[in-house]
Formats: structure tokens, sequence, C-alpha cells
């Protein structure tokens, strides 16, 4: 087989750009981008939605989804109707197996993943990348779950089709009938990526663009230990640092005291508390904290938009290998630069007195 | 038949204990003991100003202050607003206060202006000539004059007063800088205002008295001063150029928020203990000989101040610091545009009636109409009533000075009425509150000090105690001398230009007290609570400004 570009089943990051959003996914081109830039990601690879749409052809899926779809309205209005065909649409995708001649070439890069890092079976995360060309679904892709710690060519495969599976949510049907979009078509394929899961040991988010003051000269850049969620959920006040967008050099550093922690452990993430002597210890060092900076920097100079990223440091690599920024996306809501009079009438109505000595 | 006004509004009752969980007793401005009238110009019409004024400025979690009068002491607490009032005064507070910050020493020039046309009229007025009903209807001009003055007043308080609040709590966090750093009071000094300019005055007039060398004349007995100097060709120079001072200063009483004291205006002879003083430092006025040094000394310490802070806060950190220098100049330049000229001006009205009241015979002295209230003035002097108030008078002034006798040392006037651990909280919410009250902050046998206080001006110095309680004992302060006094208000400024420390028992980080001495590079504690009782005349000081300490030494 030598497909051309649209019969390439699987394709690595390194391998695809912004143009390849329609076979990968606008979030796997992203990732083909940040690769080209240098930016040091999480490698990995996509299983392309050319691969979905061919999963229904080939198994006789597509056939049974359109039989139980003529059992209904062509436009269902209950909810109790649209989780009837959730549950088989769902189910059927997820019961089937991927068929033999996408098998070989998914694990072939797997085992490549494995072989790059070092590890066998190594960790991925293994997440739907949402096609551009259904802009209805893509602007949907948020809806579509990622799995975390995926280990082993067979959990690789089972995820991937409760990936394709996680189109057909009873949301995302109603969705699909509201915008006069057929419930079922080959259109509605998923692109599938499966990306090294950073072991972090710290991580965190980072903005190229203060959110609250909208000053651009600094990155901004906060953190913990373990993976970001205990940042993003505000479980802790992380560490945060300011580094010069010019010098890439850290100009002020707040480190605060985390008494919690996020880590993976088999049921998935857990919190757990940080051991008492690395509560006020830097989360990364200065080092690593430029390095995120000046990938940020390299993000935003090539989007030539103000950033957020999401960054996380490995524990089993060695700086600078070590330094990852794991996702890099416009900032939506941001603060227009605030003057110097409003940041004063900031705190004084949020100060209380009264004055310490 | 009183219609049930007994007590009067203004006296804390036992629903004001109930109701608000602390009262703090607060000798600034209200002690000594007030006299009736005056206690009806400031609990009954001006303490409403304080109200008025917080609502002009809506600063969001506090009204202002109730003031209120327990047994003959003023009392303060906290007014509250209520929760769901709070992000409506927010958002207007936030566009008051951004003209402030844009502009502060312009807010605080805007509200003088305001003042100085409020006084206009009063100035060249001849009261002897008026009728009585003229002196009447100047009766109800005086109670317009100081609730509108108060309410200007505390507009600029309110104002102004949060900026160096904020900003030294800020400092403090990005730099680690504390209030009593010598730095911390280089920085926020604001160098001029009237009332300096006042004090230069009579320092310009001693200099003269020793240039002309006719300063002999004023170690004469007050009264005969004027007379001595009449007597050569430069004492008459010097007399008009006296004239020429009182016509701009001369309307302050001896005494802030009272009309029972008498004024420069009225009696030269009062100006003398204040220019003799100044003889004895040479003429020197201390700031003005030092102003462009400690200006040029301010400017530099902030940039070297500045560069510490945090390079995202530096902008708005500097405009900060300028706001809270405005406050300085609103403290002491509010003094002289408004305070010390409504005093002047009601104390003439008052002893205009007085005089007219002994002439009928409705009273014996003419100082006894400060044991009145208005209403009965309006009616004395309308009705020409002989005897009238001869009894009445006698006994308000038994109550009076029963009253003034519980000030040093009884517990019947305790520093707080209600709960003491009420008062951090009630502090937390109103910025301007925590710079005029504060609270000892470590205890003094701990740490081998006779007393320690909650706010200051930075240095140390040793010298020798001089207990004083009230303007009267003014005369007993020398060259050199360690002050130790309830409290100060503006109208004790000029001893600042000759006292080496001062200790008080009130004030906070922004009370006069701690303005003035930094102005005038004096180490002070203050807050001490009771360091008037704790310290006699004649003791030996060491007083630490910068840890807040005052030591005996032997």
């Amino acid at each position: 087989m030598n497909p051309g570009k649209t019969e390439r089943w699987v394709v690595s990051f390194q391998e695809c750009g912004k143009d390849d959003a329609g076979l990968v996914g606008g979030k796997s081109a992203n990732l083909g981008e940040m690769c080209k830039l240098g930016i040091p990601v999480p490698l990995g690879f996509t299983v392309t939605s050319e691969v979905n749409k061919r999963f229904f052809e080939i198994t006789s899926n597509e056939k049974k989804i359109e039989e139980f779809l003529s059992k209904f309205p062509e436009k269902p209005t209950a909810i109790d109707e649209f989780n009837e065909i959730a549950n088989y649409v769902q189910n059927l995708i997820e019961s089937t197996e991927i068929p033999v001649e996408f098998q070989k070439p998914i694990s072939e890069a797997y085992s490549g993943l494995c072989d790059r890092y070092k590890v066998k079976d190594v960790p991925v995360a293994v997440r739907s990348s949402g096609v551009a060309e259904d802009m209805a679904m893509a602007s949907f892709a948020g809806q579509y779950d990622s799995y975390l710690n995926v280990q082993g060519t067979e959990e690789v495969f089972k995820n991937v089709l409760k990936c394709w599976a996680s189109a057909f949510t009873p949301r995302c049907i109603s969705y699909r009938i509201k915008n006069n979009l057929p419930i079922f078509s080959k259109a509605v394929s998923v692109a599938v990526a499966v990306q090294k899961m950073v072991r972090s040991r710290a991580s965190g988010v980072g903005f190229t663009v203060n959110p609250n003051t909208g000053n651009k000269t600094k990155i901004v850049l906060e953190g913990n230990w373990g993976v970001g969620e205990s940042v993003v959920q505000g479980i802790v006040e992380p560490d945060r640092f300011e580094v010069d967008k010019e010098t890439l050099r850290v100009v002020n550093a707040e480190i605060r005291c985390k008494q919690k922690q996020v880590v993976f452990s088999e049921k998935g993430t857990i919190e757990q508390d940080v051991p008492a002597e690395k509560q006020k210890t830097p989360c990364i060092a200065h080092c690593e904290a430029e390095m995120v900076a000046k990938c940020a920097k390299m993000a935003e100079e090539y989007y030539g938009l103000p950033l957020d990223i999401e960054w996380a440091i490995d524990t089993d690599l060695e700086f600078p290998q070590n330094v990852f920024l794991v996702q890099a996306r416009p900032v939506t809501a941001m603060a227009t630069e605030r003057s110097a009079t409003e940041k004063i009438l900031d705190f004084l109505c949020t100060r209380t007195f009264p004055v310490s000595h | 038949m009183h219609y049930g006004r007994t007590p009067m509004c203004w006296e804390i009752t036992d629903y004001d204990l109930e109701h608000y969980p602390v009262w703090v007793r607060t000798p600034a401005h209200t002690e000594p003991v007030m006299t009736p009238l005056y206690c009806e110009f400031w609990y009954g019409y001006m303490t409403d100003g304080i109200r008025r004024g917080c609502e002009y400025i809506s600063l969001p979690t506090t009204l202002g202050y109730y003031w209120k009068l327990y047994k003959g002491h003023g009392y303060l607490t906290r007014a509250i607003p209520l929760d769901s009032e709070i992000p409506a005064r927010e958002k207007r507070y936030r566009e008051m206060a951004a003209k402030i910050i844009d502009d502060p020493f312009g807010f605080c020039d805007s509200i003088f202006a305001k003042m100085d046309k409020l006084m206009e009229p009063y100035y060249d007025m001849n009261l002897e000539s008026m009728t009585r009903g003229e002196l009447i209807e100047h009766v109800h001009d005086m109670i317009y004059l100081h609730t509108k003055a108060i309410y200007l007043y505390f507009q600029g308080w309110f104002g102004a007063t949060p900026m160096p609040a904020l900003f030294q709590q800020l400092a403090g966090e990005f730099t680690g800088l504390k209030a009593t750093d010598p730095l911390y009071s280089k920085l926020t000094i604001s160098m001029d205002n009237p009332l300096y300019r006042s004090n230069r005055g009579i320092a310009d007039l001693a200099r003269l008295a020793i240039d002309s060398k006719i300063e002999k004349n004023l170690m004469l007995p007050d009264n005969e001063v004027v007379k001595a100097m009449e007597q050569s060709a430069a004492g008459k120079k010097w007399i008009e150029e006296m004239k020429k001072f009182l016509k701009v200063h001369g309307w302050k009483l001896l005494r802030m928020y009272e009309f029972v004291e008498p004024g420069w205006y009225e009696d030269p002879a009062i100006l003398m203990p204040d220019i003799k003083r100044y003889i004895e430092v040479g003429g020197a006025h201390k700031i003005d000989e030092d102003r462009d040094a400690m200006t040029k000394e301010r400017d530099e310490l902030s940039k070297e101040f500045l560069a510490k802070v945090p390079e995202g806060q530096r902008d708005w950190m500097e405009k900060l610091l300028v706001a809270a220098r405005a406050a300085n100049h609103w403290s002491e330049g509010a003094a002289w545009h408004g305070e010390f000229k409504r005093m002047a001006f009601g104390r003439r009205c008052f002893i205009e009636c007085g005089k007219r009241m002994v002439q009928d015979g409705a009273l014996n002295d003419v100082n006894d109409v400060f044991m009145l209230f208005t209403d009965e003035i309006i009616s004395a002097v309308g009705n020409r009533e002989k005897g009238r108030y001869v009894q009445l008078v006698q006994d308000r002034r038994k109550e009076w000075e029963g009253y003034k006798a519980l000030t040093y040392g009884s517990d019947e006037v305790p520093p707080v009425l209600g709960d003491p651990n009420a008062i951090m909280p009630m502090l937390k919410f109103d910025p301007t509150l925590t710079v005029s009250i504060s609270m000892p902050i470590e205890d003094p046998e701990k740490v081998g000090a006779v007393c320690v206080g909650g706010a200051g001006s930075p240095g140390v110095v040793e010298g020798i105690a001089k207990v004083i309680f009230d303007e009267s004992q003014w005369k007993e302060i020398q060259k050199g001398d360690i002050m130790v006094c309830p409290m100060t208000s503006a109208t004790w400024t000029p001893l600042f230009g000759i006292i080496k420390g001062l200790v008080c028992n009130s004030g906070g980080s922004l009370s006069h007290p701690v303005i003035v001495s930094r102005e005038y590079g004096i180490p002070a504690v203050v807050g001490t609570g009771d360091a008037t009782m704790k310290i006699k005349t004649g003791d030996k000081l060491r007083i630490d400004g910068n840890l807040l300490r005052v030591y005996k030494i032997s």
C-alpha cells in the first residue's frame, strides 16, 4: 500500500502541520506546528480521521447504525431517544475490533514511541482531535473525552475506539439535530491523538501576557508539584514566576507553601499531601522556568497572538529534555492593560487594615 | 415636659452599649472635657459631618464613625453599612477615589478653596455694632458654618487618609519597609503647608526682634510686650510686622475644637509665648532651613525605594506614594483653612453674646456663655433676661468640673466601653480609623519599657520628661524637653519646633503628633494608652521611635 496523504492511517506529530488539520484534527495539527518550531512537546502520533471513516465502512457498523436510526423519526426530540441512540452507537463502536489493517500501523507507531522514550508500554494520553472540516464538531471537540495513562497496545486500541464513540454522546447527537446535521455520517469522523504522558515532577500553566494586567513584557508561569490539575483547579496557591520576555530571565519568583498536589494513581488522578520538606521549595528551577518561557515565546511569535500554555517537567528525563509544553492556545478573555489608578483602586477596595508596624 | 429628651441623643446610653460591640475613648480633640456649648456644636451638629463626609467619598465598608459622649468624655465606634449597601458604595468609591489618586494635591486644594470661600464673609465683621436680632442671626450662621466646614473637612479626611494606610501596608509587603523606619517618614513628608508657614512667621518675628536687638522686650510678661515695643522705632516696625502676620494667621484659638480658650486675633499677648519659644532657638525654623535638603533627600530616597518595588508594581506604587504624601498636606492644611478659622469666628460670636448677657445681668461673667446651649443664648440675647442663668451656669460648671476631674485616672471613664477584642475588627474595615487610633504593639513589662506605643516617628533620643495635660501648661515646655501629653492637635504645632521628643497616650500612624514629629524629625511614641499616668515630670527618658518604646533611665 502506498497511501497518498489522505490515505495515511497513522501520522507522527513531526510529520503534520496546520495544512493537515482535516486529516489529523486541530489539536494534532497544532502539536505538529510546535514540533516544527522546535518547541518540545511530548511526542506521539495521530490515528487519522480517515481511519475512523474506513472503520465504519469495513466493519458493517455503518449499515447497522443506519438501520437502527431508521426506527426513529428523522429528527428525534426526546431525551430518551438521544440516550437510546447514544447507547446503541457507542456500545456498537466499543465492542467492535479495530480492523487488522489498521492495527499494525497503530501498534508500530506505539512501539516506536516506547523505543523513543526507552520505556516498555510507555504511558500515553489518548485524545480526540477535532477535525476542522466538520466545523460543528470542531467547536464541539471539547466535549470529546481524553483518556490518560493508557499503557500497552491493546489498551491503546480500546481507547481509540472510545474516542470514536465519544462523538456519539447524547449531547453530541442533540447538537447535530439542532444544527440540521445528520446524526450519523462519515463526516463525523474523529482523529485520535496518542501522546506520551509526561510523568510530571511539576507542572502548571502560563500566559504570554499577564491576564490580570494585560502586561505584555513578561511571561507569567504558575506551577506546583505533580500534575497541572492542582493549578488549574486552584487547589493550591501555586509558585509564580515572571520571566522577562526580552532577556528570558526570571525577574520575580514568588514561592508559596504548597501543601497539596495531584498525582496519578491506578484509579486516575488523586489529591495528596506534599511532603513537608518540599512544600516551600520551588517546584521548578529558574533554568526550567526560563526554558518554558522560551518555548512559550516561540509559540506566541508563531501564532502572532497572546497564548495560554500548559507545561510540565518530566521526572524521567534530564534538563533540558525534561521541559514540555503540553498545550498552547490563544488567550480568550484578556484584561486590557490596567492603569496605575485602577490597580490602586483594586487594592483600596480589597484590603483590610490595620496597618502593621 | 421634656418630650422624653433626657438623656440627650448624643450621650452614650445602654442602647449604644448593646448595639455596638465597642466604644473607644478618644482624647484627640474631645479632651480636655468640652464645655456644654461646644458639646452641642461637636456632638449635636458636627459629628454628623463625619458620616456625610464619608458618604460623599463613599468608603465601601464604613459609614464613618459615631462619636458620642460618656460622662463628659468622647468615645467613638465605627458606623457599619448594611452588606447590601456595599456594592453600590464601592462603585461610587472607585469613581471618587480615582479622581483623588489622579490628582491628590488638587483634590486637597479644591476643598481648601471651598473652605476659604465658606470663611470669606466672616473676616471683616463688627459684632459690637450688631443689633440683637443681627447677633442672633449670626448665631444661626455659626451653626451653619461649623456644620458645613466639618462636612468639608471629612470629605478630605475620608478621601485622603486611606492612601497612606494602603501605602504603608504595601510598602511593607513589597520591600519590608516599616512605618517606623526613618526612611518611611522621609518618603512621605509633604514639606509645605500653611501651618508651617504660620510657624515660620512666628520664627521670623523672633528673628526680627533679635536682629533689631529688641528681643529683651519679649522677656517681659506677655501683656506688657506690645507696650514696651511701642517705645522704639525698631519696636514699632516690629509691631507692624506682627500685625501683618496676625492678619493672615491670627484666626486661631489656643485650643482645637473648643471656643473656651482665647485666640491670637483678640489679643497679641496670646501670641507672645510662641514667639518667645523661637527666641530660645535663635529665630530658626528648622523645617524651612532644611527644606531644600530634605526635599532633595526625599526625592532621592523615593527613587531608591521604588527600585526595590517589583517592576510590575512600580508605576502605581509611585502614584500611591504621592497620594500618601497628599494626606499629610491635607491634615495640616485643613486645620489652617477650615478648622482654626471657624472656631475663631465661633468664639468671637459667643463672646459678643456673653457680653450682651452680662450687660443685661443674665450672666455674671462673659465666659459663662460657654456653659449654655444655643437655644438658651438666643433666648437670653433676644429677651434681655436679668438673672436668668446665674444659677444654671453654676450648676453646669460644677458638673463640667466633675467630668474634667475624671479625665486623668478615673475608672469611670475607661479607655474602652464594651469588648476590647472588638477593636481590631472595627479598625479592620476602616482605613481612616487605623491611621488615627493604634494599640500598643507589645507588653511594656516584657521589654523593660515604661510604656510602648502603637505608632510613632523614628529616631532615638534621651531627655527629661515634661508631663502636661492641656494648653494651659504649654508655658512649662522648654527647649529640649521630652513632652508627654494625652494627645496633640494642630494648635500644638509650634511646640514641635523646640521639643526633643514626644510621647502621647493616643494617636495612630497618621495622627497629628506622628505627622508633625516626622516632619520636624523628632522621635515620638504614640498610642501608649497611659503614658501620662506612668511618667512624671522630671523623669529621665529614652524614646525609641523605631521600636515604639519609652524607657525610664537613671
